[in-house]
Parts: structure tokens; C-alpha cells; sequence
């Protein structure tokens, strides 16, 4: 909302310096995003008079003018043969920059003496479009006559002045706060002065025009719901011209262009008071309904055409609520004209609307269609139904005064729920307890009466809010208002009074964090990927498209899907650092997939944490891994399927949907065992190769995706702690050999039986594994063995002993031999 | 394709069988080696009767050509993850590896991703301070997203937040505030928690601005809470993750679930409001938005707002840790690149 200084002074004294109120609007209205010093924009440019007027020998669009700009006489050469003498113009001397640059691509806009076709022109004579102030660049801007020869023209038009945009998004709530009315309430009370509303908008009646029955006019209001009030009033007689020029730069100064009178004024009540207008060509609307004069509000039929304002035709439905004269739309109501209607020129009778609209059915429509007017704006902030009547009041007492016009018909008025004035109760101790303020009873009555609440002072006091503050329903909203006019900033920091209780620990986010420190100190890099995935991201992966959640508006087609699991993001990031020369990757991601088979406690999409890695080196690359988890997480004991030989259907959902992206005969479902049942904790292995082949992976890329809650749950709460022995440790590698099938695994618990039962220390690691190509179906594994006793130096004996019963129970349950 | 020739019918029938069961270097043998089928059907054109020969040799190179395309597909065929040598998957290494090259993490350059790093900080201080850590959620409903913040279906306020929807109305959340509801729900104040979780826009992506990203919720709810004490909490987090004291002011600001709302700025920590260009030489910088929760919001939770206030707050951990490391990309952080990542 761009806000002119010059304009508030209009409506409320400003006694403060304009760099205190900008810091006080700041921190008790909302972000100034950008502060514009007219003064600058218009620096420079001087009133001129015409005193001579000749054309140009060589150029029939050119005129050239001797002008008085006060002090001498100068010759300049415009584009505009129009101009008389004795008109007054803006004169812009060489080396004045042009507010508006209509050139920007060839020129800084920094005017220069030039020569125009053997002419030589000092300067430059402004049009509206130049001057910023309108959008007409087809002839030179005519100022007010009584304005001097060689006064500056910021001087004359109160142009010395600073325009404040204060961000939308911080008045989001605050309907009145788009228009200067409201905003010059808010910049009275936090200066503490007392605001009074014009008596024009505070008591409408003064203001009421004299009733007409020349013409009349019908409203048949069909769609009550989204059109709460429709007033309209017809005008004859209207002079269609140029509007005041003060209040041409009052719209300028908004951002707003000037167009003729009627619209100017229309455009000028809103930026006023927030309330949209809209000005129609009465004869046109009676033309196209036949001679009928009806304007009909009602749902537009689906199929139904409008061509706008803004020359689109667009295609309404029954969701969009228009104005028709007696059969077709001739507006989007509340959100934009129709073309059809436009006030234009040779217009001579208008019917004016000043109407309330429902905001959330003007949201629905203006995005449906993508119009965004300053209309929309405003209306979907929420708008008073009751400031209508001023609004239409004054708009006719303008556009008597500035278009000559009369009324044409009494005002019609279709109102038929009128919105009560709020009233609440605000108990001053629960004020001031809320917002950590000590106020009195009568600082706060002050400050609601500074912002026009009425306040009635008992034990509590009696609070009726505004119309006009359509944000305001409870008794917060009203501790939010005297807060914020006191000052935020003055609020005292306190910290809140709290028993010492210690947090939870969130023992899911620390496991994370150890997880994240484990891996990283194995040299794995953690990544963070995005959710949303394309097409080609989970087919190639061999996922189903079916499974994956789909945005109904994806950024682009490449974030179009919300991921199944990591393993796809984790696979193009692997590619991508493939060529920036990482051969050796090992990627970890602690995140969440998604699929539409599994839902949680709240019916919603369940989300399952995962730990998931890739890597390179095969499937005993990822393995080490897990190896490493196991042990510095005290896992329970991790067991390995071969993917190949598991009953897919048997597997959790989430494992199911992504064990076809593994090679079966190169992976394995990893679970653990508790109390005789058997917990899945994940899958790891080597990518299949047709994932492989699809998505251009290097091969031997080994991927490992784990559950983080069955990884929390699979930590064994026994420690593994011993105590160290001081006597020395005895240690021999002994060689089996045993059919190929038999797993590592089992091997290794076996010997552990045996050591374990010895009561010894012990220590047991794998030093080999051998298949020769002689015997391609025996397999050889060597361990080393370590014992050491508890209490006393072991004799060769006793390892001998422990090392019989290995071999024995590897021969019974293996068939396996020691060689 | 349908051969007249019987001859050449005969051995197009046997090669479809053999695409299948044989490789391609039998095939290559069996039917264009030295005394392949078909290179002895070629030889055999010239001496076919006169009136045949053209028909016959047009219909043995269409065949030859076949031939040749199928073997060409057949070498490009991914092979079958079923001929894959099993192997054991409990075992630390495969069958026959030398010491050299069995598997090993290369520990040097491992890192946390710096998000990470500091997301585990700000939570640290957090918990210090008496807060309990929930995730957030990253797919969640309308409801939680929005008509639980006093933000009911088709409210202009919805267009603060650019959101993403799936087509079943599902909606990854534009703010850790989807999580208020559940944090509050079923609970007896005293509640204090931190809410760390992604959270998407759908906004396009450039050096600042990212549609995935991180925000942190703080939720505060008991007896007597007032503004002063929102303000008092989150100065006192603000000092502890900065690391020296801090001035603070507020500015109003709009959001529908507290009343009032503000944005929260600190005296620029890195200048100390001397002007730099982390605050933009405003010796200020805005931090995050926070207010005391809507008495709404506190009802759809189940807590009586007449017996508890409280407040709550929302802030970017992204930004934050961009202006500590001086990374001037945000897109940096989802990039996935080693070149950065190794770094922290």
C-alpha cells in the first residue's frame, strides 16, 4: 500500500519528523518496504508558459515553441503541435532526469540539449506519461493555468513529499487499512493523537443527494450470500475530461493512472476509503439489454463469456457471481469491468455501484481466472458493508462538482442483513496480563478512542468496534490493537515463570544425530535431497508411478512426485558427483518417503523415517557399512536373507515396494531376532541390472535402506562390557573347509557357542574365505581365535581343548573339517 | 513377416527359437559363421532356377537383415539379475578377495550435513531450556496445515502460503505450524516444544529463495503467559545460539492463528549495528515471526483459553546457517554436491 505523506496531512496532522514516523510505523504498523522521496523524482522540472509558436520547417509532427520559464526565454522542440500560447506546461531543463523514462533502453532519461531535424530544441516539455503523474505520452501534459512561469513544479503541486509502500502481507487482515482513511487513523494513534473520520464518511446522511425520478433503476440481487450490499445511483449530464489535477497527483503518487474525471474519482473514493466503485456507461448497459434498465447480480451460467477490461475474454462458471443488465453479465462482480460498458469519451449518463462482496468468493474467482485488480485486493481483505452509503454519497458529490453530472435516479439500495457493530468487553487485568503491560483503565479507553472504538468505562470496559474493523471479533483483537499503539517496544522482557522440570529427551532425533556422527566418521557424506521427484525418477528406479503421491502443482515436471523412498534422489546425486570426479561415494540420507498402501494412528500417509546409503565397492561395500552400525550402535545381531531366497509377500509393504530395485542374487533383507521373533530392519545389495541399465549408474553401486524405528528398536539394552584380563592371550588361525553353500554366518555363531561356553575371553575374527577353482563347491574359512583366561596364564592345553570342541561341533552340525 | 520361400521359412522358424535359447556367439556361429544357415542360403542365390532366383534372394537378404537386427538388440540386452552369482550375505567380504581389497570406508572427509550440524545446536539450547524436540511432519492435511490455525477453506490469508497439493488434497507442509494442533492436543500445560521439519512453497528457486527448506516451531503454552515472556524466551535462545547479548524490537505483522503477531528482529549480530551487508547497513535484522497463540487455536487444540495463553513462533534454520558459513547460494544445501558438503 503506497501511502503519500502529503496526503495523511490531509486527513491528520503528521507532528512528529518524517524519519520518527517512518520508524515508528515500522515497528507498530507493519514493514516499510521501500520509502520514495517525491522531492528527487521530481527535482528540477520548472513551470513554463508557451509565448510563441511556430512549426517546424522540416517535420509535420514537430512544434516549436518559444517558452518564459520565469528568469528567460528558451526555444524548445516537442512532439506535440497542439500546445497554444499561454498554455502551461512542465519544462524539463538539459541535465533534469525524467521521472518516468519512456526511452529506458536508449537513454538514462537525463535530458540533453539537442538538434531535431535543424532545429535546436533546449530541453524538453513533459507529457503526463514523462511526468509520472498519467499514462498519456501522445501530447504534452497541460498544467493549471494560474501556476507561475519558472515555479518549481513540485512546489506547485505538492509535490515535495515522501510515498511510503508499507507491505501488503503485514495489512493482510486490515481491509481498511487499504485505503489513506484507515491508514491515517493508525499513524494519528501512534503519534497519540486523537483520529475523527471526515464528516462526509462519519455521518453519510449530511452528505445525502437530492432524490431524482428521471430514470430508474431495478436491482434484482439474486446471490445474496456473495453480494451482501448493492448500492447504485444513475448520473446524466456527465462532462467527460480531464479530473482535477491535484487529484490526478494524488493518484499518481498511489500508483495509480489517471484516465478521465468519472474514473478518477472512482479510482479516487477507493484509494481513499478502501471501497472499490464502479463507473458504467448507463446507455450502453441500456442498449445491449434492449431499453430494459435492470441490473441483475446473480451466479454466471457455466459457458458464459465476459470480455473485460483488460480486452481478455473470460470464461465464467457457476462459482463466479456477475452483474448483468437485464439478460448478460456486464461485470465480474468485485473483480473487473466489462468492456461492453466502459465509460468512455461520448459518455453522458453513468450508473455508479458501490457494492460489498464476499471476500472468499472474490478470491475464488480472481485466482480461477488469474485477475488481480486493486478491486480484489481489497475486497478479499474484507470490506464494511456499512461504509457504502458515505462512499456512494460522496462520489456523487464529487462527480457533480468535477463532471458537471446530476443525479438521475434515487440511490438504490439493496441491504438486506445489516452488519451490527461488535460489542465487546475488555477487563483491563486480563489486558494487561496478556500482553505483559501495567496500563491504566484510561490509557487504554484513550488509545481505542484515538482509532474511533466507542468506550464506555465501567469495571471492565464496553467496547463497540468500528464497522470499518472488519478484522476485530474478540477481546485479543482489541489487546492486539492497544499493544501495538502502545508500543511492542515497550513492552518489559520477562521470561515465563516455570517449574525446573527437564525436557524430554527426544531419543529418535539423538540416535539421528549418532547415526549421522557414525557414518560420517566412516567417511560417508550426508546429503539432504528434495521429496518431490519426476516420473523418470521412479520408474527408472524400478518403482510403481502408482504408489507415489502426485502435485497437482509440481514446480516443474521434474518435482512432480513425492518420492516412495532416497534411493532415486540419492542415485542422481551419486551421478551428479560421478562427474564433478568423486569415483568413490558413499551418500547417506536420514528422510522420509511416502506411499499411498500405508497409513498411520491419524489415517495419514505414514512416514517412515529411513537411513538410507549408497555407495560403491558392491554389496560388501555398503555391507561394512552396516557392520560398523551394528557394533557402535550395540545392534542386536543383524541376520541376512539372500533376497533370492525370501517370499517377497512375507516382507513389510515398504520393503516390498522397493526390493525391485535390488539384484536378488546380490542382496539380502536384513533382520534381527527378539524372543524368538523375527523383526525386518531393512535391505541392502547391489542395484538390479535393469536399474542399472535404465538410469545409467555405474555398476557395483550398492544401496542400503534401513527403518529407523527398527534400528532404535534393535538397540540391545545389555552392555558388552568385560573387564580386561592382565594374562596373555594365546591365538592360532584355523583353516575349514565345508560345502560352498554354508553361510559365514552361521559358522561364526557356531564357533561363538563354543567360546562363549568356555568362559574364557575370547576374540574371533575371519581371515579368509577360499573357493579354488579345483573344487568350485568346497569353501574354505579361516578364523583366528584368541583366548585368554580370566584369572591366570593359558596353557597350550586348554586352548587345544576349547579348539577340539570348535572343530568337533563345525564337523557335527557342518560336516564341516578342520584342515 | 511371412516367408513364401519353404526353405526360408523353415530356417526363420528355427532362428526365433534360437534367439531364445542360444547366445549370441552360437548364434553368430550357427548362422553367419563360415557355414552358417544363412550364409550358405546366400551362396545358394545363383543357382536357383531363373525364374525364382529374384523372389528367392530378395526374401534371404530380408532374412539376413532379421537376423542382424536381432543379434544387435540381443548384445545391448541387460542382463537378467538371475544369472547373477549368489552370493553370501552374511559374510564381511566375498569369497576369494585378498586382504587389499576387501571393503573399507574411506573415513577421511565424512561430514554432517551443515543444516544437520546446526539444526543438533539450536536444539541442544532448546532442551536446555526446558523444550521438548518433535519432527515435523512432511506430508500432512488441511486441517493441520490450516483450518487448525484459524484459517478455514477459501480464507484470503491461504495466499501467505504457497502451497503444493497432491491430488488428494494432501499437502506438503508450508510451515512447521502444521504441527500446533498435535502439540498442544490431549496435553496439560505446562507445554513447551520445538518443532524442527522441512517445510515446501511453491515458489521459483533462485540464489534466496528455495521451495524445499527448514523451519524450527516454538510452542509455549501455561497459566499467565504473557507477550513480555514470548519476547524474554526467544531474546534469551536468540543470545545463547548468537553467543553474545542482543537488542531486539518488534514489528507487527499478520498471521490468523496468534493475535497479535510480529516479526521479531535482533541488532545485526555480525556488525553490531555498525552496517554490513548480512543486515543490509539497517543494523537490524528480521529473524523470525512469533506471536501469542489465537484463542482459537488453543480451543481446536482442547485448551481453555480463558485458564492458558501462550505463544509460539516460527523461524528459518536455512538463512541462518547460510550467514554463519557465508554461503551465498541457498540452492547449495539440496544440491547434493561433494564439493560443498565436504567443506563442513
Amino acid at each position: 500500500m503506497r501511502v503519500s505523506l502529503n496526503s495523511i496531512k490531509k486527513l491528520t496532522p503528521i507532528n512528529i519528523p518524517t524519519q520518527e514516523l517512518i520508524e515508528k510505523v515500522f515497528t507498530q504498523i507493519g514493514a516499510v518496504e521501500h520509502i520514495e522521496s517525491q522531492e528527487e523524482k521530481y527535482k528540477g522540472i520548472i513551470i513554463a508558459k508557451i509565448v510563441e509558436k511556430a512549426d517546424h520547417s522540416d517535420s509535420d509532427k514537430l512544434g516549436v515553441y518559444q517558452i518564459d520559464i520565469g528568469k528567460e526565454k528558451v526555444q524548445v522542440v516537442a512532439g506535440d503541435k497542439t500546445l497554444k500560447v499561454g498554455d502551461t506546461v512542465a519544462y524539463f531543463a538539459p541535465g533534469t532526469k525524467v521521472p518516468f523514462n519512456t526511452k529506458p533502453e536508449s537513454s538514462d532519461g537525463v535530458i540533453q540539449k539537442v538538434t531535431l531535424r535543424g532545429v535546436e530544441s533546449n530541453g524538453m516539455l513533459g507529457s503526463s506519461k514523462e511526468l509520472d503523474l498519467g499514462n498519456d505520452h501522445t501530447q504534452i501534459m497541460r498544467l493549471d493555468s494560474t501556476f507561475e512561469a519558472g515555479a518549481l513544479l513540485a512546489d506547485v503541486l505538492e509535490l515535495n513529499d515522501t510515498v511510503l509502500d508499507i507491505e501488503n502481507k503485514a495489512l493482510a487482515n486490515r481491509g481498511d487499512c487499504f485505503g489513506l482513511l484507515g491508514i491515517a487513523r493508525e499513524f494519528a494513534a501512534i503519534q497519540g493523537n486523537r483520529f475523527e473520520s471526515p464528516k462526509w464518511y462519519l455521518d453519510p446522511k449530511s452528505n445525502a443527494p437530492k432524490l431524482s425520478d428521471t430514470l430508474s433503476l431495478e436491482v434484482d440481487n439474486q446471490s445474496q450470500i456473495n453480494c451482501p450490499r448493492y448500492m447504485a445511483i444513475i448520473m446524466e449530464n456527465v462532462t467527460i475530461g480531464k479530473s482535477p489535477l491535484g487529484m490526478q497527483v494524488e493518484l499518481a503518487k498511489a500508483g495509480i493512472k489517471s484516465i478521465n474525471n468519472v474514473v478518477d474519482i472512482t479510482n479516487y473514493l477507493m484509494l481513499l476509503t478502501a471501497q472499490p466503485l464502479h463507473a458504467f456507461d448507463y446507455d450502453k448497459v441500456v442498449a445491449k439489454s434492449k431499453g430494459e434498465t435492470k441490473i441483475v447480480i446473480r451466479q454466471a451460467k457455466t459457458g458464459e463469456t465476459l470480455l473485460a477490461l483488460n480486452d481478455k475474454v473470460l470464461e465464467l462458471d457457476d462459482t463466479m457471481t456477475v452483474i448483468c443488465d437485464a439478460n448478460n453479465p456486464i461485470a465480474l462482480a468485485g473483480v473487473i469491468g466489462g468492456k461492453d460498458t466502459e465509460v468512455d469519451q461520448n459518455t453522458k449518463r453513468i450508473i455508479i455501484e458501490v457494492a460489498n462482496f464476499n471476500r472468499y468468493n472474490i478470491r475464488k474467482t480472481s485466482w480461477k481466472l488469474g485477475v488481480f485488480t486493486d478491486a480484489v485486493t481489497r475486497y478479499t481483505k474484507a470490506q464494511d458493508p456499512n461504509q457504502c452509503e458515505a462512499v456512494i454519497y460522496q462520489a456523487v458529490s464529487l462527480l457533480k462538482e468535477h463532471a458537471g453530472a446530476v443525479e438521475a435516479s434515487s440511490v438504490v439500495d439493496n441491504y438486506p442483513q445489516p452488519r451490527e457493530a461488535v460489542e465487546l468487553n475488555i477487563d483491563p487485568v486480563a489486558l494487561n496480563t496478556a500482553q505483559g503491560l501495567n496500563l491504566t483503565v484510561e490509557q487504554i479507553q484513550t488509545i481505542l478512542e484515538n482509532i474511533e472504538y466507542k468506550v464506555s468505562k465501567k469495571e471492565v470496559l464496553k467496547v463497540s468496534v468500528p464497522t470499518f474493523r472488519q478484522d476485530v471479533s474478540i477481546p485479543e483483537d482489541v489487546y492486539e490493537d492497544v499493544s501495538r499503539i502502545y508500543g511492542f517496544n515497550s513492552i518489559e522482557v520477562t521470561l515465563p515463570k516455570k517449574s525446573i522440570t527437564p525436557a524430554n529427551v527426544n531419543k529418535h532425533w539423538e540416535l539421528k544425530a549418532k547415526v549421522r556422527n557414525i557414518l560420517s566418521a566412516l567417511g560417508a557424506n550426508e546429503v539432504l535431497t528434495y521429496n518431490f521427484v519426476s516420473d523418470n525418477e521412479i520408474t527408472n528406479y524400478n518403482l510403481n508411478l502408482n504408489e507415489a503421491f502426485h502435485l497437482k502443482n509440481p514446480l516443474s515436471p521434474e518435482l512432480e512426485f513425492m518420492r516412495i523412498n532416497l534411493i532415486p534422489s540419492l542415485g542422481e546425486k551419486f551421478k551428479e558427483n560421478l562427474n564433478r570426479g568423486y569415483d568413490h561415494q558413499a551418500l547417506f540420507e536420514i528422510n522420509i518417503g511416502h506411499n499411498k498402501q500405508e497409513k498411520d494412528s491419524e489415517n495419514l500417509p505414514l512416514e517412515r523415517w529411513n537411513l538410507s546409503l549408497l555407495t560403491t565397492g558392491g554389496y560388501y561395500g555398503a555391507k561394512v557399512y552396516l557392520d560398523h552400525l551394528e557394533k557402535k550402535l550395540n545392534l542386536r545381531s543383524l541376520e541376512y536373507t539372500l533376497l533370492a531366497d525370501v517370499t517377497v509377500a512375507q516382507l513389510p509393504i515398504w520393503i516390498q515396494l522397493v526390493c525391485g530395485q535390488y539384484n536378488m542374487n546380490r542382496s539380502a533383507v536384513v533382520t534381527y531376532e527378539q524372543d524368538s521373533k523375527k523383526y525386518y530392519v531393512g535391505i541392502i545389495g547391489e542395484l538390479s541390472n535393469t536399474l542399472v541399465y535404465n538410469t545409467d549408474l555405474p555398476k557395483g553401486v550398492v544401496a542400503l535402506e534401513l527403518d529407523f524405528e527398527a534400528v532404535y528398536n534393535a538397540i540391545s539394552p545389555a552392555s558388552k562390557y568385560q573387564e580386561p584380563s592382565r594374562f596373555p592371550k594365546l591365538s592360532q588361525d584355523l583353516c575349514f573347509v565345508m560345502n560352498k553353500d554354508i553361510q559365514y554366518a552361521k559358522i561364526r555363531d557356531e564357533i561363538t557357542k563354543v567360546l562363549k561356553a568356555s568362559k574364557m575371553y575370547y576374540e574371533l575374527d575371519l581371515i579368509d574365505i577360499y573357493v579354488s577353482e579345483k573344487q568350485p563347491d568346497a569353501k574354505q574359512m579361516t578364523f583366528r581365535i584368541a583366548l585368554q583366561s580370566r584369572d591366570k596364564t593359558l596353557e597350550g592345553w586348554e586352548y587345544s581343548k576349547v579348539k577340539k570342541k570348535v572343530e568337533y561341533q563345525l564337523e557335527q552340525q557342518y560336516q564341516a573339517k578342520l584342515i | 513377416m511371412e516367408y513364401q520361400n519353404k526353405k526360408v521359412k523353415a530356417i526363420h522358424q528355427s532362428l526365433e527359437d534360437d534367439l531364445l535359447k542360444l547366445s549370441i556367439e552360437e548364434l553368430n556361429s550357427k548362422y553367419f559363421g563360415k557355414k552358417g544357415v544363412i550364409k550358405e542360403l546366400l551362396q545358394s542365390i545363383s543357382t536357383q532356377p531363373q525364374d525364382e532366383r529374384k523372389e528367392f534372394g530378395r526374401e534371404v537378404n530380408l532374412l539376413k537383415t532379421y537376423f542382424l537386427e536381432r543379434v544387435d538388440q540381443l548384445s545391448n540386452r541387460v542382463e537378467s539379475d538371475t544369472t547373477s552369482t549368489r552370493i553370501d550375505p552374511s559374510a564381511p567380504f566375498d569369497i576369494n578377495t585378498p586382504i587389499e581389497k576387501r571393503p573399507k570406508v574411506k573415513a577421511e572427509n565424512g561430514t554432517v550435513h551443515p543444516l544437520m550440524q546446526e539444526l543438533d545446536r539450536v536444539l541442544k539450547i532448546f532442551q536446555s531450556m526446558g523444550f521438548d524436540v518433535v519432527e515435523s511432519r512432511q506430508l500432512d492435511d488441511d486441517y493441520h496445515m490450516f483450518e487448525s490455525l484459524n484459517i478455514p477453506k477459501g480464507h484470503p490469508a491461504r495466499d501467505i502460503w504457497d502451497t503444493f497439493w497432491t491430488d488428494e488434497n494432501l499437502v506438503p507442509p508450508a510451515h512447521t505450524s502444521t504441527m500446533q494442533n498435535r502439540s498442544m492436543k490431549g496435553k496439560t500445560p505446562p507445554i513447551r516444544v520445538v518443532i524442527p521439519g522441512r517445510c515446501y512453497r511453491n515458489e521459483a528457486t533462485d540464489a534466496s529463495h528455495e521451495h524445499t527448506f527448514y523451519q524450527i516451531e516454538g510452542v509455549y503454552v501455561d497459566k499467565n503467559i504473557s507477550l513480555g515472556d514470548m519476547l524474554g524466551t526467544i531474546k534469551t535462545y536468540l543470545e545463547a545460539f548468537f553467543e553474545m547479548t542482543l537488542e531486539i524490537k518488534v514489528q507487527p505483522a499478520y498471521f490468523p492463528f496468534v493475535e497479535p503477531g510480529c516479526e521479531f528482529m535482533i541488532s545485526c549480530p555480525f556488525c553490531k549495528k555498525t552496517g554490513c551487508t548480512v543486515c543490509g547497513y539497517d543494523g537490524w535484522m528480521e529473524i523470525m515471526g512469533c506471536g501469542m497463540i489465537h484463542p482459537k487455536v488453543l480451543e481446536e487444540a482442547g485448551i481453555d483459553p480463558k485458564e492458558y495463553s501462550g505463544f509460539a513462533w516460527g523461524f528459518g534454520l536455512d538463512r541462518l546457517v547460510m550467514l554463519k558459513h557465508s554461503i551465498m547460494d541457498l540452492r547449495r544445501f539440496h544440491s547434493g554436491d561433494l564439493n560443498f558438503l565436504k567443506q563442513f
